[in-house]
């Protein structure tokens, strides 16, 4: 039996926090928690946006002190530097946080392992420090094969060393259900045949598609006049995105839900009779998997990670984003095969079960890889 | 001897898998009973209740359990052994009580069908039994009153399952295997998970000394304290005891200790404990067949338990065996050791051996000098506690001096100093706080690093570990003065760390290889003839037992404590990712990496989801 690993984690958010990159971090800790490799795992998240409401796994610290700020971060970061017994790996789950992840990490000779997971990873930043200290990692996790080619096209990352891993989604929760009437009225769906979105709607994340989708809804509502599209999610985009909706004068054929609380999110996607997001820079895209997961009919972009989360066009359609026709074509198709819902069975590649035991296998590779130092470097700094 | 466990729908009829549980209860505990197997069914299999067979009293087929009375109205499932069940036999039979075996369980069931729950405290031994009444459709189960043999419980939707393995249960019966906050709580605070919490959510000890009867139909009732340690300190008012006295209180419990009909051996150290009984079983009847266990890393040095031994082996004439480990033995039985403890603790692995090597040479049963400490004053901690809470009296005067030296010492341990330094200024204030840090393998102040505050919240409120701990010592009534502070410590002792440590290393560790441990020093009748002594002022001591004994060598006597030491701190030292050897060192790291174990188990079962 090996000695036990100690890890450090540092996140954007993970507990208490939305979205992808959270969900998958939660997983993530999860995963390092059921393997018996792991010890102990302290993590230390920049951010906490929620009281956190979920059991914190037992083997896991998570330092809410470190998310009381920027400062917060550095203070709680340096002092795990100096106190709190050996660390066997830095684990940053954001390339953002890849400098106090770097300094932790040779401070205590630890191994460093990075998280890419979309376009945060996809070009060089600005800062020549950044840049180079990309290249100065011990280990990649990449959520797509796409994202770990777009950091290794810029870092001196050799990309065939990277453990591609990812999303997962809880198989046993989402799942086909009958569609809940008190939801449905709650948005504010009439009850026809339904079109979905699920999306952040930052500002600066117009790439999710749901342009797209809006422009084409007048040509859809002529073939489908009990159409509605359901975007959920929240952000600053949203104003733009309802007042464009009313310039084409959708009414109330365009739906905003809002951010729907977890519970309500399984319910969601059972609403809609497909999921569509002609997105440009996924990652990976677990709104996908969700929505196969679900059973939903999913229209996905093949010009970026979603066309890993579709199984290149085994869980679902593959689209261009940039054209019309294509996406017209494809939400069509789906709506007139109008079959009824049911899992496509190789949604199975994605469950959690299967990302547990990839974190388990990556854990098994890299105990059994060369020790330190690992990247012909002479040595960590001793304190 | 053996392993109980069962099944009781008081409040829903059978379940369809609750008789396969049950076997399965019972093929998880066979270590604990290698000789036979039994099942028992009842109410349409409402009740069921296992049992794996130590035979060591009436060993042939008529003491094989669950065993019914001649009645037909009880029948037992009965872990352990009742040391004066002739006397409680012959006084049965007088009241017309008759019997079909020559087994203590059978007198066991009488007492029970006899004197009620009185009866309880008549019974001298160790035990945990479930005891099925047929007439009253009640369930009734028990343990002794220091809490020497175990029995977890779990109940759920109006079923109870017990067994003599919290992990048996976690792995075969369909409850919560979550973890218990105050189990990780606990086990990171003592270095065990202390009674009655257990490692897993669903499940519990029953505590020592507790009766809990449930009747079919009837919501579960909380168990009932039947009998306490504590009380023998109050029974009677203190009184020193003279050396003779003393003696024939220690020979009537070892006499009662050597009931067996199959040989019974005695593990043997260099420690006046072992030796006293050793010689004591002598007396009684003939020289036992002694087992020393040593380590290759002491072989020539004063921490060498072996010639010692050996030499008083010798003189008292009996065969001797010395087991020598190394690191070689203990790499290879690492595993094994590991499968066999119930739950994380940070000890049992001289017991682990020591039982390995007296199932090597056929033993079943065997003494141990377990007890002695507690009884005579032999731990450091009562000399500490005492130093420690007169330290606290001159900081509670001082009090200015005590915020420089709290931060004074918070600094020493900051630069590598003991680190429950820093909580000696606040557990200073009270014999319970002092035994804690006396005890404790952390101190609450330390587990921020380790466990998630969500964890530690909810743990330290369910333990509520100072409130229990001066339970343990306050007086039965609230006029009496407080015990002496030598009393107070040797209660402690008795009710924490010897029950919950290492009674229950004592259990696990000797079942492991299906040999018994048996206590003489850890004895009810003995205890109450010893309280008033130990709550006087002039408390027995090691030398004061030694020397009423009698024959006991110079060199044991006089040898220098060494306490119960094994250089697996050095074994077990991490050896961290890039091969740099004792990063951490000692009890902690060996806590973190039990943990590290103990955190996937139960292991997931093909029959699990099935039976859940």
């Amino acid at each position: 039996m090996n000695d036990g690993i100690r890890a450090v984690m540092l996140l954007s958010d993970g507990y208490g926090g939305f979205g992808g990159i959270a969900k998958f971090n939660r997983d993530f800790i999860a995963a390092l928690n059921a393997s018996d490799r792991i010890e102990h795992v302290d993590v230390l998240p920049r951010a906490i946006a929620a009281p956190i409401d979920e059991p914190i796994p037992e083997a896991v610290v998570y330092d809410r002190k470190a998310a009381a700020g920027k400062l917060a971060f550095l203070r709680r970061t340096s002092r795990r530097a100096v106190v709190g017994g050996p660390v066997d790996w830095v684990i940053c789950g954001h390339c953002h946080l890849l400098p106090a992840a770097w300094a932790l990490a040779r401070c205590r000779r630890a191994r460093l392992a990075l998280i890419v997971h979309g376009v945060e990873a996809w070009t060089a930043p600005g800062n020549a420090i950044e840049r180079w200290l990309a290249g100065d990692i011990d280990a990649l996790i990449s959520v797509s094969r796409l994202s770990a080619e777009r950091f290794a096209a810029w870092s001196r990352w050799p990309v065939e060393k990277t453990c591609i891993l990812p999303n997962g989604v809880d198989l046993d929760r989402f799942m086909p259900r009958p569609r809940n009437s008190g939801l449905l009225s709650r948005y504010g769906l009439t009850g026809g045949r339904v079109i979905l979105t699920v999306a952040r709607l930052a500002a600066n994340e117009r790439a999710k598609g749901c342009d797209e989708v809006i422009a084409l809804m007048p040509r859809l509502l002529a073939r489908y006049p009990d159409l509605q599209y359901l975007i959920v999610g929240d952000g600053l985009d949203r104003p733009r995105l309802a007042a464009k909706a009313e310039a084409l004068g959708l009414g109330n054929a365009v739906v905003f839900a809002g951010r729907v609380d977890e519970a309500d999110k399984v319910d969601t996607y059972n609403l809609a009779d497909a999921f569509v997001m002609p997105s440009r820079a996924e990652g990976f895209g677990i709104v996908l998997i969700e929505a196969a997961a679900c059973g939903l009919p999913v229209i996905g972009s093949r010009i970026d990670g979603s066309r890993e989360a579709l199984l290149d066009g085994e869980l679902g359609w593959l689209i261009d984003p940039g054209d019309a026709d294509d996406i017209y074509a494809a939400i069509a198709a789906t709506l007139d095969a109008g079959r009824p819902r049911h899992r496509n069975a190789a949604v199975e590649v994605f469950s959690d079960r299967r990302f547990v035991q990839r974190v388990g296998d990556w854990l098994a590779r890299t105990a059994t890889a060369e020790t330190w130092p690992s990247s012909g470097r002479a040595g960590g700094w001793a304190l | 001897m053996c392993g109980i466990a069962g099944v009781f729908g008081f409040g829903r009829s059978a379940g369809p898998d609750d008789a396969a549980v049950v076997a399965r209860l019972n093929a998880l505990q066979s270590r604990r009973g290698p000789d036979g197997e039994g099942l028992w069914t009842d109410e349409g299999g409402r009740v069921v209740l296992g049992h794996r067979r130590l035979a060591i009293v009436d060993i042939g087929a008529a003491g094989a359990q669950p065993m019914a009375d001649a009645s037909g109205r009880w029948l037992i499932s009965f872990n352990g052994e009742i040391y004066n069940y002739r006397e409680l036999r012959r006084d049965l039979e007088a009241q017309g009580c008759r019997f079909l075996t020559h087994s203590d369980t059978e007198v066991l069931i009488n007492v029970v069908a006899h004197w009620g729950e009185a009866g309880l405290r008549r019974l001298r031994g160790m035990f945990a039994f479930a005891l099925y009444d047929r007439h009253e459709r009640e369930l009734w189960l028990a343990r002794d009153p220091y809490g020497i043999k175990p029995l977890y419980v779990a109940s759920r939707d109006g079923v109870l399952w017990f067994a003599s393995q919290a992990r048996a249960l976690a792995e075969a019966a369909p409850v919560d295997t979550g973890r218990s906050a105050a189990g990780l709580v606990g086990f990171y605070l003592w270095g065990h998970v202390p009674e009655p919490f257990a490692w897993w959510r669903g499940i519990g000890m029953l505590p020592a000394g507790h009766l809990q009867r449930i009747a079919v139909d009837k919501p579960l009732p909380a168990s009932r304290c039947y009998s306490r340690v504590q009380d023998a300190f109050a029974a009677a008012p203190p009184a020193p005891i003279g050396s003779a006295d003393l003696r024939a209180a220690l020979l009537d419990s070892v006499r009662h200790h050597l009931m067996a009909d199959v040989p019974v051996g005695i593990f043997l150290s260099a420690g006046i404990d072992s030796n006293a009984i050793a010689a004591l079983a002598t007396l009684a009847g003939a020289p036992p067949m002694s087992l020393t266990v040593t380590f290759d890393d002491y072989a020539g040095t004063d921490a060498d338990e072996a010639p010692l031994a050996e030499a008083a082996a010798k003189r008292l004439g009996g065969p001797h065996r010395t087991v020598r480990i190394g690191r070689e033995q203990f790499d290879a039985m690492r595993d094994d050791f590991l499968r066999g403890m119930d739950q994380p603790t940070i000890d049992g692995l001289n017991t682990y051996f020591v039982s390995h090597a007296a199932a090597g040479q056929g033993l079943k049963v065997a003494l141990s000098g377990l007890g002695g400490d507690e009884l005579f004053g032999g731990y450091p901690s009562f000399r500490q506690i005492p130093a420690l809470l007169k330290f606290g009296r001159w900081a509670s005067r001082h009090p200015r001096w005590v915020s420089a030296l709290t931060s004074g010492l918070k600094g020493l341990a900051r630069a590598g100093g003991p680190p429950k330094l820093t909580g000696l200024v606040s557990h200073s204030v009270d014999p319970g706080r002092a035994y804690m840090l006396r005890r404790a393998l952390y101190l609450a102040n330390e587990l921020d690093a380790l466990l998630d505050e969500s964890w530690l919240r909810a743990g330290l409120e369910e333990l509520q570990s100072e409130r229990s701990l001066a339970d343990t010592i306050a007086p039965p009534d609230a006029a009496r003065l407080s015990f002496t502070e030598h009393a107070q410590i040797a209660m402690l002792e008795s009710c924490w760390y010897m029950r919950n440590q290492l009674l229950r290393d004592a259990d696990w560790a000797g079942m492991a290889h299906g040999v018994e441990v048996r206590l003489p020093f850890v004895d009810m009748p003995l205890l109450q003839r010893l309280a008033p002594a130990i709550a006087s002022n002039a408390p027995p001591s090691k030398i004061d037992m030694a020397a009423s004994v009698g024959g006991i060598p110079e060199e044991v006597i006089g040898r220098t404590k060494t306490g119960f030491t094994t250089p697996v701190r050095q074994w077990i030292a991490r050896r961290d990712l890039h091969g740099r050897a004792g990063v951490r060192r000692g009890l902690r790291g060996w806590a973190a990496e039990l943990h590290r174990l103990f955190r996937r188990l139960p292991e997931p079962l093909a029959g699990r989801r099935a039976a859940a």
